[in-house]
């Protein structure tokens, strides 16, 4: 018995053991089938005696090529003035990581990306390489992007600048700040300038985006500014109007209330019972205020304090309950939410 | 002999890691290990309440002595809160017999003795064990980390264990309930008898998955390196002189959790039923695939992390503080590994949030709608807008970073079920699995992976105002830079396992051998893999804690501070030390996660 025991174990347990081998093997088996494929395809696209499509075709679905050799010779592809910008843009796809280890061949294609006139195909290809790059071992090129700020294409002037910005240029930051100033100095608009400058480590941007905010007729400029503001003092009571003001639109509002909440949290907390009592707040902002107080109540600094539910607590209940202004699904939901989370001691 | 060698090795264990376990998000404070009972007894065949009466528990510190009997460890004692798990009622929870609160504050005795308490059903339980009663840290800092979760059932029915049966008492990886969340690999488990008729008589149990469930596996004896638990029902001897037996339990290939507590094993003296417990298979998920419970507790988790707690902004500092932090991170052999403790670190801070949350993962070469929409990650915006749209009731809709814009900003050019495909240019986006497995059998070809593969996914997630596209630097202020490395991780570990890569001693599975030599000048330009932390002996930057320019004889090139120190080591979790090193992070069997695709054994 048992032996019969130890048999069956040990069956039970190699089963296991061949299963996972050979899953493993299936799968090694599909690495070496499609290293074969890509190797087959990459062989049709360095053939010239193919078609322009064919050879395009033949590489277009895989993302890397693995063999050295072939490397090299999409290299060459690339660099040929003899191959037509789809075929080398393509090559150079398929040879991101070549690129680092060249530096002459980097500087290459620096060339390509910041000349307006290399054909499109093969320039759009250089910003997604170069794109791909900053990301690792080539954070900034910051010399060919501060040519590039005045770029007849727009998307590499976006591209330039965002890599600028983030990178605290600074020049690069008053251009847009200057822009959005006087509208006859704009290299970008309005609102792609204030996303840019958002992620700027410097702020000096805020008095503009602030002007821009109080006097812009655009709500699309407005609702983007709005939502940027947050870390500038001197918004700080406009951005308490707007959430507070029943003219406002919602989607100002609701902005306006987490802008203000991003630098002030504790201090929003005194304005949330007022909107859960204002009949004209919307249902999500009026959610949103739900969320902010478990944001800030869910401590526990908070709640061994609390000995006892406060007014923001019972208006929470009796939304809970459907007691409350403008009650949906979801309103419920997350009132019944914040009790279980801030667990309230009526 | 052999059990006698468990025996010593668990108590081992059990000591070196109560005695350094820190608070993940309280650095260089220690964690109290916490021991609760139900009905104030040892065994859980007694682990059963109704609705209407109360019954007596309790709970202690049981690492309150410091190493060595040289003081307390908590001297004072320790704030706590007692709770239902998060987001459940099932339980009253109470100081008395008479309460009718679901939590309660609570100071545990510095010195191990006994916090007595009460608890009754509130509502009844959907499955054995499925009701839990909680205990966080409540003190006026380093506070609201889970260190214990107990299950239980309230059942109105009768107790499905007689009180005359043979009593035992089990632990999975130590006493406390803290560690009783396992993946695929073997976890160090014990059972003794508690009520013996004499010293010299036995009892024979079979351990196995309790009736509907099937998630777990059993071993015995020594198991090989690089093997796991196997075995669906195991047969032991219990001795009649209250001495342990060990045994390993592991995770069920393909059958991880969906909940806490819902892998339930139980113990049988022939048929009798002598007693259940209950642990997690806590794996890594696919995002796409996660059941609304389970992507509502790691939205919860992020809320109380970043909102609440306000820890997330470390974690983006230290990605990428500036170029000098870059370079420990970027660019260099050791990418991934520095990566892999990176988001380890970050798992461990939710877990402490929720013990039940794993980091899930982006498949990015593949669609996610589940993932890309309103109540998770956040939906795309229609231009001009650029904030991934957020559902009002899903907790990141409050979503800030500190001097940033609110919202998370993200525009994908592949809407919400589509895959990462090229931004620009002509290339097919993120490359397959099966093309990044294909990359080499050996790291120094693997690595190679950072440059196209991850930089790819960075670069195609979002248009160029993204935050994930943008830079290392901005990165992470979108939560789905979490998932993106999680898929990263997710290949590496796959790599590792079809190419068998875990031995950190071979250059096979990562080239740079030995230490660094720490060169004494080195170029502006200079190559990431020549800086300290890149090679296999190295200890990492931020979590070792050496910053700066100068150290011992050469150049270190690192950023002034060091954010995330030290790494946390949590119960059940010792891998990869509070300072890694390269070499701790590469097998990652031993680290206690795994992912729900492949089983690494």
């Amino acid at each position: 018995m048992k032996k019969n025991i130890i048999l069956i174990l040990l069956v039970f347990s190699s089963t296991i053991v061949f299963a996972q081998q050979t899953k493993k093997d299936s799968i090694l088996k599909s690495i070496e089938e499609y290293r074969a494929m890509v190797f087959k395809d990459a062989s049709t696209f360095i053939n010239n005696s193919f078609s322009i499509e064919e050879r395009i075709k033949a590489i277009q679905k895989h993302a890397i090529i693995y063999d050295d050799n072939q490397k090299d010779q999409f290299k060459r592809i690339v660099l040929s003035e003899r191959e037509t910008p789809e075929i080398r843009a393509m090559g150079l796809n398929k040879i991101y990581s070549e690129v680092d280890k060249d530096e002459k061949f980097f500087d290459q294609i620096v060339l390509w990306f910041s000349n307006p006139k290399t054909p499109k195909i093969l320039r759009d290809e250089t910003l997604s390489l170069i794109g791909n790059l900053s990301f690792s071992s080539r954070p900034g090129i910051l010399d060919a992007y501060h040519k590039m700020v005045e770029d007849p294409d727009k998307v590499y002037r976006e591209f330039v600048f965002t890599k600028l910005v983030i990178n605290g240029d600074s020049r690069a930051q008053q251009l847009l700040i200057k822009g959005l100033e006087d509208a006859n100095s704009r290299l970008i608009d309005p609102i792609l300038s204030i996303l840019i400058l958002s992620s700027a480590p410097k702020k000096d941007f805020y008095p503009a985006v602030y002007k821009l905010m109080l006097e812009t007729k655009n709500d699309d400029e407005r609702l983007i500014a709005i939502e940027t503001i947050g870390g500038y003092p001197e918004a700080k009571n406009k951005l308490m109007s707007i959430f507070l003001s029943p003219e406002e639109k919602s989607k100002f509002r609701e902005s306006a209330l987490i802008a203000f909440y991003s630098s002030n949290k504790q201090e929003t907390t005194k304005y949330l019972s007022r909107l859960l009592l204002d009949t004209s707040a919307s249902s999500a902002l009026q959610i949103l205020v739900i969320q902010i107080a478990i944001n800030e109540k869910k401590a526990i600094a908070h709640r061994k304090k609390a000995n006892r539910a406060d007014e923001l607590d019972n208006l929470i209940k009796a939304i809970s309950e459907n007691k409350g202004i403008n009650n949906n699904n979801d309103q419920v939901n997350v009132a019944k939410k914040y009790l279980l989370l801030i667990r309230p001691k009526f | 002999m052999k059990h006698t060698f468990f025996i010593y090795y668990g108590i081992f264990i059990a000591l070196l890691v109560q005695s350094c376990a820190v608070l993940p998000t309280c650095t260089n404070s220690r964690m109290p290990t916490v021991e609760i009972q139900v009905n104030n007894t040892e065994s859980n065949h007694d682990d059963y309440v109704t609705t209407t009466g109360f019954i007596s528990c309790r709970a202690r510190i049981v690492n309150f002595n410091k190493e060595f009997r040289t003081g307390l460890n908590f001297p004072g004692g320790t704030d706590i809160e007692f709770r239902n798990k998060r987001l459940s009622t099932d339980l009253i929870i109470s100081t008395t017999s008479s309460g009718t609160s679901s939590s309660f504050f609570a100071t545990l005795p510095g010195n191990g003795g006994w916090f007595n308490f009460f608890i009754r059903g509130n509502s009844l339980s959907t499955q054995d064990k499925s009701s839990i009663i909680e205990i966080a840290t409540a003190g006026a800092t380093c506070n609201e980390v889970v260190v214990a979760r107990k299950g239980l059932m309230v059942s109105n029915s009768p107790a499905p264990i007689p009180n005359t049966n043979p009593q035992v008492a089990i632990e999975v990886g130590s006493i406390s309930t803290a560690d009783d969340y396992i993946a695929w690999n073997p976890v160090f488990s014990r059972i003794k008898w508690l009520n013996p008729g004499s010293p010299a008589s036995t009892l024979n149990v079979t351990i196995r998955n309790m009736s509907g469930f099937n998630r777990l596996r059993f071993a015995l004896g020594t198991l090989a390196s690089g093997t796991t638990a196997t075995n669906s029902t195991i047969n032991l001897t219990l001795n009649g002189d209250g001495s342990w037996v060990s045994f390993y339990v592991a995770g069920n290939n393909s059958n991880a959790s969906l909940d806490d507590k819902d892998a339930v094993f139980e113990v049988l003296e022939s048929t009798n039923l002598l007693a259940r417990d209950a642990v997690m298979v806590r794996i890594r998920k696919n995002a796409n695939t996660l059941t609304t419970i389970e992507r509502d507790k790691y939205l919860e988790a992020l809320r109380e992390v970043h909102q609440t707690y306000n820890f997330y902004m470390l974690f983006r500092n230290s990605h990428s503080q500036n170029n000098v932090a870059h370079r420990q991170a970027h660019s260099g052999s050791a990418f991934l590994p520095w990566h892999r403790a990176f988001m380890l670190h970050f798992e461990r801070l939710l877990q402490a949030s929720d013990p039940s949350v794993a980091l899930p993962y982006w498949h990015f070469d593949q669609p996610s709608p589940n993932m890309f929409n309103a109540n998770f990650i956040g939906s795309n915006p229609t231009s001009p807008a650029t904030q991934a749209i957020i559902n009002a009731s899903n907790p990141l809709s409050t979503w800030q970073i500190p001097s940033a814009a609110l919202g998370i900003r993200r525009r994908t050019p592949y809407g919400d079920n589509g895959i990462p495909s090229s931004v620009s240019g002509t290339g097919t986006g993120v490359a397959t699995e099966t093309a990044t497995l294909a990359l080499g059998t050996n790291y120094i070809n693997f690595i190679g992976m950072e440059g196209t593969i991850h930089n790819g996914a960075h670069n195609n997630s979002g248009n160029s105002i993204s935050w994930v596209a943008g830079s290392a630097a901005i990165a992470p202020q979108d939560p789905l830079f979490y998932f993106l490395h999680s898929n990263i991780e997710r290949l590496w570990g796959k790599w590792q396992w079809v190419n068998t890569r875990f031995d950190a001693t071979q250059a096979s599975s990562y080239d740079l051998q030995g230490g660094h030599s720490n060169s004494p000048s080195l170029p502006p330009s200079i190559s990431p893999n020549r800086t300290f932390g890149q090679y296999v002996d190295d200890s990492m930057w931020p979590w070792d804690n050496k910053t700066g320019t100068s150290q011992g004889t050469g150049t270190l090139e690192r950023p002034t501070v060091a954010p995330l120190t030290p790494f946390p080591i949590v119960l059940g979790g010792l891998m990869p030390f509070s300072m890694p090193t390269v070499k701790s992070t590469i097998d990652f069997r031993v680290i206690n996660f795994g992912y729900d695709d492949f089983f690494p054994y």
